[in-house]
C-alpha cells in the first residue's frame, strides 16, 4: 500500500471537496437550517450525510475494482491506466462543462419537489424530513450516485490498485472531501444568521468547474499520449 | 489633469533622501559583481527613482521601467540559451525540475534553470561562476536546505506583501512584454469579430472579454489556473512555479505531439492575447497574478476612490489597461482584483477622486511605492542585469 497513493487520495478529496460542498449546498442547507442548529445537531447531520456518501463510495469502489480487473486482468496494466486516464478526463470535462453551463444536475443529482426527494436518473422518491437522521443518511447516499467529481476520483483510485489500497484510498478521499461540509455545518452552528453570499458560492462553483475542465484536459492528453506510445 | 508628486507633497530634501537610499541599496547589491557595474546600476536606479518622483506622468516611466527590466531578463535568458546549445538545452529542460528534490543536485543533473528563484541567494553571495563548456557549477554553493528555502520564501512573501498585485505592474518580466501594447485598447479586427461571434453564443455569457468591464467569470479564470497549478504541483511534488514556467512545462511533456499542443496554447495565450489587446494574460490567466490578487488584500498600497469627488464620468474604466475598475450598481466604481497599481487612473481622473494610499491613511503613498518598486526591481533582477551587462560590456556571458 503506497503512501503516495494514499496521500494522493487525501489530496483528491481535499481538492474536490470544495466543488462537492458547493454543489451539495442546497441539500445540506435544507438539513442544517431545519435543525436546532446546535454544534452537536449540525455535526450529527453532516456526519450522517457524509456517512451515506462513504457507503456509496465503498460500493462503487468495489464495483469499479471488479470491472477494471475483468477488463484489464492485471494490476498496473499500462493499457488500463491509459484508458482510465482518458475516461477520467472525458468525464471530468463533460461534467464540469455542464456545470459551467448550468445544465448539471443540481443538488448533486437529487431532484426535490416539496418534501419528496427523487433518486438520481429515476422517478423514485422518498420523503425528506429535514433534521431526521434517516433523511440525512439517505440524502448522503442518493447524492453520491450522480456523475460528478468524486466518481472521477473513485475511478482513479479503484482502477489501478489492489482492493485494500482502493478502500483505504476511498476512505481518505472521503475524509478529505468531507472536511468542508463538516466545517460548514460547524460554522453554521456558530452563527445566528446564514450569510452565504450567492455570488461567492457561484464564483467558487465556477472556479472549481473550470479547474475540473483543465484537469480533465490534462488527464485526457496524458492518457492519449500514453496510448499513442503503447 | 496631471499631478506632480514631489513639488506638491514633499520637499527636495525628501527627494534627495529617497534617491540616495535607492542608490545606496543598489550599489551594495551590484558592487558584488564589480565596482563599475555597481556604480552604473546604482546611478541608473537612482535616476529612475528621481524621474518617477518628479514626473507629471510617472505611469509612463513605470512602463519604461518594467520594460527595461524585461529586456534585461530576456536578453540574459536568450543569450544563456544560445550558449547552452540544443543538446544541453534539451537535457536541461528534461532534468532541471529535479533539482530541488535531490540532496545533491549537481551530481545528478549539473543543470539548473537560470530563471529559478532558488538561485537568488547564490547570486547575492557572489558565487556565480561558470566553467566551460557551459557547465553551471554555482549549485555547488547552493545546497537546497531548509534555511535557504525559507529565505527565498520570505523574500517572495515580503515582496508580495509590499507590492501585492503591484508586482505585476512594476516587476513582472512576462507582463513587461505586453507593456509596449498595453495602452492599446483597440484589438485587431479579426480578433474583435471572433470575440463578437463567441459573445453571441451561449458560451459568451459572463465572458465579456472586450468590454471595459469584463465579467466576473473572466476575472475568475485566473483562480482556476491557480487551483490547477497548485494541484499539479502537489500531485507531482514539484515546485509550483515549475508547473507553469514554460521551461518546466516542456520538461513534463515527452512526446512531440504534446509539445506541439503546448507551444500552440502558449503562443495563443502568452503572445497572442497581449499583442491583440490589453494585458489579458495578466488579468485573466496568470496563476501568479491570481495568487497576488489574493495577497493584495493585505498589501499597504491601495487604490482608493473618494465617492464624494467621483462624478461618475467612468474615465477610469477607459484608461485602465488591466480592467481594474467595475461599475457599482448604485453608481460610481469599485477597484477590482486585477488592478496592478500602474497609477494611470490616479493621474487621469479628472476630479482627482482616485488616489493611492497606505492602507486607508490619507497620505500620498506614491512617494513610498516608487522607491520600493525600484529597490525590489534591483533586488530581483540582479542576475539578469549582471548577465546582460556582461553580454554588452564584455561581448560574452561568462
Amino acid at each position: 500500500m503506497g503512501l503516495d497513493t494514499l496521500a494522493a487520495a487525501l489530496l483528491l478529496g481535499l481538492s474536490s471537496g470544495v466543488q462537492c460542498t458547493v454543489t451539495c449546498l442546497p441539500l445540506l442547507l435544507t438539513q442544517l437550517t431545519a435543525a436546532k442548529r446546535t454544534v452537536r445537531d449540525n455535526l450529527r447531520i453532516s456526519l450522517l450525510f457524509s456517512l451515506g456518501r462513504l457507503m456509496v463510495y465503498f460500493a462503487m469502489a468495489y464495483l469499479l475494482y471488479i470491472s477494471f480487473r475483468a477488463f484489464s486482468g492485471t494490476l498496473g496494466n499500462p493499457l488500463s491506466e491509459s484508458l482510465t486516464s482518458v475516461l477520467m478526463g472525458t468525464i471530468l470535462i463533460y461534467y464540469c462543462v455542464k456545470a459551467i453551463r448550468k445544465k448539471a444536475a443540481t443538488n448533486c443529482g437529487v431532484r426535490t419537489q416539496g418534501k419528496l426527494a427523487h433518486l438520481p436518473f429515476t422517478n423514485f422518491a422518498f420523503r425528506a424530513n429535514p433534521g431526521r437522521n434517516s433523511t440525512s443518511l439517505l440524502l448522503g447516499i442518493v447524492s453520491s450516485m450522480s456523475v460528478c467529481l468524486p466518481l472521477v476520483a473513485l475511478i482513479s483510485l479503484s482502477a489501478n490498485a489492489d482492493l485494500a489500497t482502493a478502500f483505504s484510498s476511498v476512505s481518505l478521499f472521503w475524509i478529505g472531501s468531507s472536511v468542508y461540509s463538516v466545517g460548514l455545518a460547524l460554522t453554521l452552528a456558530g452563527v445566528s444568521r446564514i450569510r452565504i453570499g450567492a455570488s461567492l458560492s457561484r464564483r467558487v462553483g465556477f472556479i472549481g468547474s473550470l479547474s475540473g475542465v483543465m484537469l480533465g484536459a490534462i488527464m485526457l492528453l496524458a492518457g492519449l499520449s500514453a496510448l499513442t506510445i503503447l | 489633469m496631471s499631478r506632480k508628486l514631489i513639488p506638491s507633497s514633499s520637499g527636495a530634501l525628501d527627494l534627495l533622501v529617497v534617491v540616495l537610499v535607492v542608490v545606496a541599496v543598489s550599489f551594495v547589491v551590484y558592487s558584488a559583481s564589480g565596482m563599475f557595474i555597481g556604480v552604473l546600476v546604482a546611478a541608473l536606479f537612482g535616476l529612475a527613482t528621481w524621474a518617477l518622483m518628479v514626473s507629471s506622468k510617472p505611469y509612463r516611466l513605470r512602463s519604461i521601467f518594467v520594460f527595461g527590466l524585461t529586456v534585461a531578463m530576456w536578453t540574459a535568458f536568450l543569450a544563456f540559451i544560445a550558449q547552452l546549445g540544443p543538446t544541453y538545452l534539451i537535457k536541461w529542460l528534461s532534468t532541471h525540475q529535479r533539482v530541488p528534490l535531490t540532496p545533491n543536485p549537481v551530481s545528478e543533473t549539473g543543470f539548473v534553470s537560470i530563471l529559478c528563484p532558488y538561485l537568488l541567494p547564490t547570486a547575492i553571495g557572489k558565487s556565480i561562476h561558470v566553467t566551460m563548456p557551459v557547465y553551471i557549477t554555482f549549485l555547488t554553493t547552493f545546497p537546497p536546505n531548509i534555511g535557504l528555502f525559507s529565505l527565498i520564501f520570505l523574500a517572495y512573501a515580503g515582496t508580495a506583501f509590499i507590492l501585492g498585485k503591484g508586482w505585476c505592474g512594476w516587476l513582472c518580466p512576462f507582463g513587461g512584454l505586453g507593456e509596449v501594447v498595453r495602452q492599446r485598447h483597440r484589438p485587431l479586427k479579426a480578433y474583435k469579430k471572433s470575440v463578437n461571434w463567441i459573445m453571441k453564443s451561449s458560451w459568451g455569457k459572463g465572458f465579456d472579454v472586450e468590454g471595459r468591464e469584463p465579467g466576473q467569470m473572466l476575472r475568475d479564470v485566473k483562480y482556476a489556473f491557480l487551483v490547477v497549478t497548485v494541484l499539479l504541483a502537489l500531485f507531482y511534488s514539484v515546485q509550483w512555479f515549475c508547473v507553469f514556467c514554460w521551461a518546466g512545462i516542456l520538461g513534463w511533456f515527452r512526446s512531440s505531439l504534446n509539445i506541439g499542443i503546448f507551444v500552440g496554447i502558449l503562443a495563443v495565450l502568452f503572445l497572442g492575447l497581449p499583442l491583440l489587446s490589453t494585458k489579458k494574460w495578466c488579468h485573466s490567466i496568470c496563476p501568479v497574478g491570481a495568487g497576488l490578487s489574493l495577497m493584495d488584500r493585505a498589501t499597504p498600497f491601495r487604490i482608493t476612490i473618494d465617492d464624494e469627488k467621483c462624478n461618475e464620468c467612468y474615465a477610469c474604466l477607459n484608461v485602465c489597461p488591466t480592467f481594474g475598475f467595475a461599475r457599482r450598481a448604485n453608481g460610481g466604481v469599485s477597484v477590482t482584483d486585477t488592478c496592478d497599481k500602474c497609477l494611470v487612473c490616479v493621474y487621469k481622473c479628472p476630479t482627482k477622486a482616485i488616489d493611492l494610499r497606505l492602507y486607508n491613511i490619507k497620505t500620498d503613498a506614491k512617494k513610498f511605492l516608487f522607491p520600493a518598486a525600484v529597490v525590489l526591481g534591483a533586488f530581483w533582477f540582479y542576475w539578469f542585469i549582471v548577465v546582460a551587462y556582461n553580454l554588452v560590456a564584455l561581448g560574452a556571458l561568462f
